[in-house]
């Protein structure tokens, strides 16, 4: 089955906030209390209720002033390090390339997040973070983001198709006069199922340069793997309350079962 | 807009001038992307750099208030480098056409300027019989071909226009001369007869006391580019609401009825609104178009005889705007208030005295989703309830999709909406309400008299308890009033008698001529051709997409862009990607390009048959509050010609020395009365706040995120500050000069609540619409506390 991937050409951004709106309303995320700090960027960090949001980054250069807006929510890493790390295995990685924490199994330790190199995931009663609209998917929709996106900034489809769309732009870009251009996502860790054209170097876009999975998170994953089984029993022993409360809250819209049934749109 | 939004993908330029399409119309931004992706480029000019300069190519910085001035430089900057279409001027303008000797200009007046007190002190009105064409014993306007003549509208205009050379409208603007000479040489190069330049703007062109001179001005740089009527140019106006467009076609402007004819004057009887009619071009239908409203008003009661029913039409007496209508309020006049779907004491100007005013009331209906400031303005944090005797109704309005219904968007497209559910609650669509109203009111003349009952109680009106648009449409589209029939067309109404036809707004006629399958219900997109998309929904007038069309040819009916063609003449006829905006039953040489003129021209200069009270060139004015002068109008500071309320209310630039300039943000809409009560959008942007540059942070001690109060000769406001270098002082006139900028979608009411920037902004508005100068006037700033 193919990979699908999200395109975001920022170049196209106009930080309209559509994207992060239409996340809150197709999951149905209450809004956070907010205030105005001093920027456009609101809410100011992702949260077990804020899935995505539009990053503002502004500064000058020789140029003039620069505002540069990205779309930021997980990667979908081809290699998740919250997979990887998670000692009850309740973060899957789909056959499309979604990356996917089952609510159910998930005991809320928060070892995503300190694994993942972009601080995705948020824990409340458990790990949340954008679903890659699987069952959109799978009903040959778009994701919410991309179907809010009225200037085709974010776009899904197949990954290798997306990465050829990606280098055509980064192309065009550079004719523009954006020397600078460049993907991100093509490599990095092994490969990301979101896919940047960017402008310009990813620091500006509040982007990790060259992201790495921590250390810790690795020997977790390679070397310690009878050690996080024991380690996994003992997490579980101690969060067994909230394991029995977490099978009683909504339960996670798809099941492992469902992922044969996936289609790439 | 001349064009509409699908077109906009052909634009080689387009410039964002006094607008932030971004921010106010993100979707329309889908096109604007096509342009670029084909290799167009975006040219953004506005005080601050806005979301929109963000994807731009080209951000340039303006002052507030000096639109005019930069518009200026762009049309001498076409003249003197040689970039204007010659062609195009010669056959589609008045620039051959030869003026009176006697009209002239000097130190800020045109001739013809003598005081009227009733504008306020020191303010003019022009006598125009100076502003006339010279013309031959039969009344054909005289010409010189050959633009020589030194009284010909061509020479005229260039020398008018010589005098905003690149240094001046510099020093004027704020705009460094090298990104001025950038944006020139950029949109000027649309002036190629292939090229297509497009203008697209909104607000800040609009909102001064010499707004529409700033779309004058639009209009004349366009014209001379060769830019209007043809794909991908055009005068573009994004509007601001989903409907105001329709709001405006339907006569909802205090000075003007359905289809833009004039609202009929203060003693002026059927004879003389007829023999105001203009003397050639498509207007000379107008009294035809006028019958025709009443017959849908006033159904079999109005004939021949009592002239249509005429003189049961209300007569404009005075200045009725809302502005003025404030005032009026203030000195007690007004009694009553219906205010529906508006939020004056938040959108309005000095809303500290529009709250005042209302409290003049005895009655204030209030239609709207939810209780707003207007309806809430005895409890505001400014007022005591118990000094205020006003009996406020507020009606529970039904959102817009929870009724069905036309909208016409900015490019006169009238597209039917459907009803995707039930009003919530008790609340009612307008129509219902209005409906209620009206049968309230006839009801109350039937039983008890009154005086003059007849307009009310002759009217056509009959809709049952709960009426229904489509029967309102068919009246609006018009029929014949033999059998019924619904008409094609306007030229239906101009080639038959009066009192045989029958449309609500003659320019609407064709929207829903088939109510099976009504123009307006159609969804068919095309495969090929220049995106007129002539089967989806209907424009008006005609199902014409882009206006003026006959412009897109030369003399001999030959496209400018053959490649992008909108009309053209081949093989004894005339083919089309639109609907022709003329005679098109006509050969080439012998069409009118502009047929609502009686020129059959379009206006370089607009003096004879043109409406504009301050001036037939766009002269640029500082704003009614400025810190500076202009050097080009002598002792004349502001538009001469604008209304002034309240002569006290303006400031001094010595108590106010920044320049405060007010707008929108996407996350919000208008004054927020929806997206402040809904939780996704408050969380995106929870505050009010104002934007300043570092150097004025630096100067009042103040940083991002700190309070600020921002002060007016209106009020007084506390809000955050946002210190950015997106916002930088502008050189004026060889003087630094910081702005002050502000979102005005803040009030009292609702789930987010903050302070209002319109406490701050002045009751003068444009001398042609009254559009109040809300994008330029003066304050203070301090930290706060």
């Amino acid at each position: 089955m193919a990979k699908v991937a999200r395109l975001i050409d920022v170049t196209k951004c106009m930080a309209c906030k559509g994207c992060q709106v239409a996340c809150k309303q197709w999951n149905q995320l209450p809004a956070t209390e907010t205030e105005f700090t001093g920027s456009y960027e609101n809410p100011a960090d992702l949260a077990p209720e804020t899935w995505s949001r539009v990053k503002f980054n502004e500064h000058e250069d020789g140029d003039g002033v620069k505002w540069y807006f990205n779309f930021f929510s997980c990667m979908h890493c081809a290699n998740p390090a919250c997979k990887d790390i998670c000692p009850v295995d309740a973060i899957v990685k789909k056959e499309n390339g979604a990356v996917r924490i089952d609510k159910e199994m998930c005991i809320a330790c928060g070892a995503c997040r300190g694994a993942c190199p972009f601080e995705i995931p948020r824990i409340d009663d458990a790990a949340y973070k954008c679903t890659f609209c699987t069952e959109r998917l799978a009903n040959n929709m778009e994701t919410a983001c991309a179907t809010a996106c009225c200037t085709g900034a974010i776009t899904v489809g197949d990954r290798d198709e997306k990465l050829e769309e990606a280098k055509a732009r980064v192309e065009a870009l550079q004719d523009r006069g954006f020397n600078n251009a460049q993907i991100y996502g093509e490599e990095e860790l092994g490969g990301l199922n979101v896919i940047y054209v960017l402008a310009d170097s990813p620091e500006l876009y509040g982007l990790p340069e060259d992201p790495q999975v921590s250390f810790s998170a690795y020997l977790w994953k390679v070397a310690m793997g009878p050690v996080k089984t024991v380690a996994a029993i003992g997490l579980a022993a101690g969060a067994l309350s909230s394991w029995f409360t977490m099978r009683k809250t909504e339960v996670e819209k798809e099941k492992e079962a469902e992922t044969e049934e996936l289609e790439v749109k | 807009m001349t064009n509409h939004w699908i077109d906009y993908q052909h634009s080689d330029v387009t410039i964002n001038i006094g607008g932030n399409t971004v921010e106010n119309h993100p979707i329309s931004m889908k096109w604007i992307q096509r342009s670029l992706d084909n290799g167009g480029k975006l040219i953004v000019v506005d005080p601050r750099f806005t979301r929109t300069a963000a994807v731009a190519d080209v951000y340039a910085p303006i002052r507030p208030g000096t639109n005019t001035a930069f518009l200026n430089g762009l049309i001498n900057y076409a003249i003197q480098n040689n970039l204007y279409n010659e062609e195009y001027v010669k056959v589609h303008t008045n620039a051959s056409c030869l003026v009176n000797p006697e009209f002239g200009y000097s130190d800020g007046l045109f001739t013809g300027a003598v005081e009227d007190g009733q504008r306020g002190p020191g303010q003019m009105s022009y006598e125009r019989d100076t502003w006339t064409y010279q013309k031959d014993e039969d009344g054909n306007i005289l010409k010189d071909e050959t633009l020589q003549d030194e009284n010909c509208v061509w020479q005229l205009f260039k020398d008018f226009y010589s005098r905003y050379d690149v240094k001046t409208v510099s020093e004027l603007t704020g705009c460094p001369e090298d990104k001025f000479e950038e944006v020139a040489e950029l949109f000027c190069s649309t002036g190629a007869p292939e090229k297509a330049g497009n203008i697209s703007y909104a607000m800040g062109m609009t909102q001064f006391t010499h707004g529409s001179q700033n779309v004058r001005g639009c209009a004349i740089l366009q014209l001379i580019l060769g830019n209007v009527g043809v794909s991908g140019g055009g005068v573009n106006a994004q509007r601001g609401q989903v409907n105001v467009q329709g709001a405006c076609d339907m006569g909802q402007l205090f000075h003007i009825v359905t289809g833009y004819m004039p609202m009929p004057s203060d003693g002026q009887d059927w004879d003389a609104y007829k023999a105001a009619t203009p003397p050639s071009g498509y207007w000379t239908n107008r009294p035809k178009f006028f019958a025709a409203m009443l017959k849908a008003f006033y159904g079999e009661n109005a004939t021949a005889d009592n002239d249509y029913c005429f003189d049961y039409m209300p007569r404009l007496d005075k200045d009725r705007s809302s502005v003025a209508y404030y005032t009026y309020m203030a000195q007690g006049e007004i009694k009553g208030l219906l205010c529906f779907a508006d939020n004056p004491v938040v959108s309005g100007a000095s809303t500290a005295r529009k709250r005042r005013a209302q409290a003049n009331l005895d009655w204030l209906v209030v239609a709207d989703i939810y209780e707003n400031e207007t309806a809430s303005f005895w409890k505001a944090p400014d007022m005591n309830p118990e000094d205020v005797d006003t009996e406020v109704f507020l009606l529970p309005a039904a959102a817009h999709f929870e009724k069905e219904g036309t909208a016409t968007n900015s490019g006169r497209w009238i597209q039917w909406r459907y009803k995707a559910q039930e009003p919530t609650g008790d609340s009612k669509s307008d129509m219902w309400i209005v409906n209620k109203l009206f049968e309230a009111v006839r009801d109350l003349y039937d039983a008890e008299g009154g005086t003059f009952p007849e307009p009310i109680l002759q009217m056509n009106w009959d809709y049952g308890d709960d009426p229904d648009p489509r029967e309102i449409c068919k009246e609006i589209n018009g029929y014949y009033v033999a059998d019924g029939e619904l008409l094609p067309g306007f030229g239906e109404i101009a080639a038959n008698d009066f009192g045989e036809t029958a449309s609500g707004s003659w320019i609407y006629t064709g929207f829903y001529q088939d109510e099976d399958n009504p123009n307006c219900k159609r969804r068919t997109k095309e495969t090929e051709g220049i995106g007129s998309n002539l089967e989806y929904s209907f424009s008006w007038p005609a199902n014409r997409r882009i206006v003026y069309n006959r412009a897109s040819c030369d003399a001999q009916g030959n496209p400018w862009n053959p490649d992008r063609p909108v009309v053209w003449w081949e093989d004894g006829e005339w083919k089309t990607n639109d609907v022709p905006d003329f005679a098109a039953g006509l050969p080439p040489e012998e069409t009118a390009t502009f047929i609502m003129n009686p020129e059959g021209l379009s206006r370089l200069w607009a003096g004879e048959f043109g409406s504009m009270v301050d001036g037939p060139f766009t002269e640029h004015y500082e704003p009614w509050e400025s810190i500076t002068k202009s050097p080009l109008t002598g002792d004349v500071e502001f538009n001469p010609v604008a209304t002034i309320w309240y002569p006290e209310d303006r400031g001094d630039s010595a108590d106010y020395p920044y320049i405060c300039t007010t707008y929108r943000l996407v996350e919000h809409y208008q004054t927020a009365t929806e997206t402040r009560n809904s939780p996704w959008l408050v969380e995106a942007m929870p505050e009010m706040f104002c934007e300043i540059s570092p150097s004025l942070a630096a100067e009042i001690g103040v940083e991002n995120g700190d309070m600020v109060e921002v002060e007016s000769k209106r009020g007084k406001i506390e809000v955050k500050a946002c210190v950015t270098p997106r916002v930088k002082p502008l050189v004026i006139n060889g003087e630094e000069k910081e702005i002050v900028g502000m979102p005005f979608h803040w009030g009292f009411m609702g789930l987010s609540t903050g302070a209002s920037a319109n406490d701050l902004s002045p009751t003068i508005g444009c001398a042609n619409t009254t559009i109040p100068e809300f994008k330029s006037f003066i304050c203070n700033i301090r930290r706060a506390g």
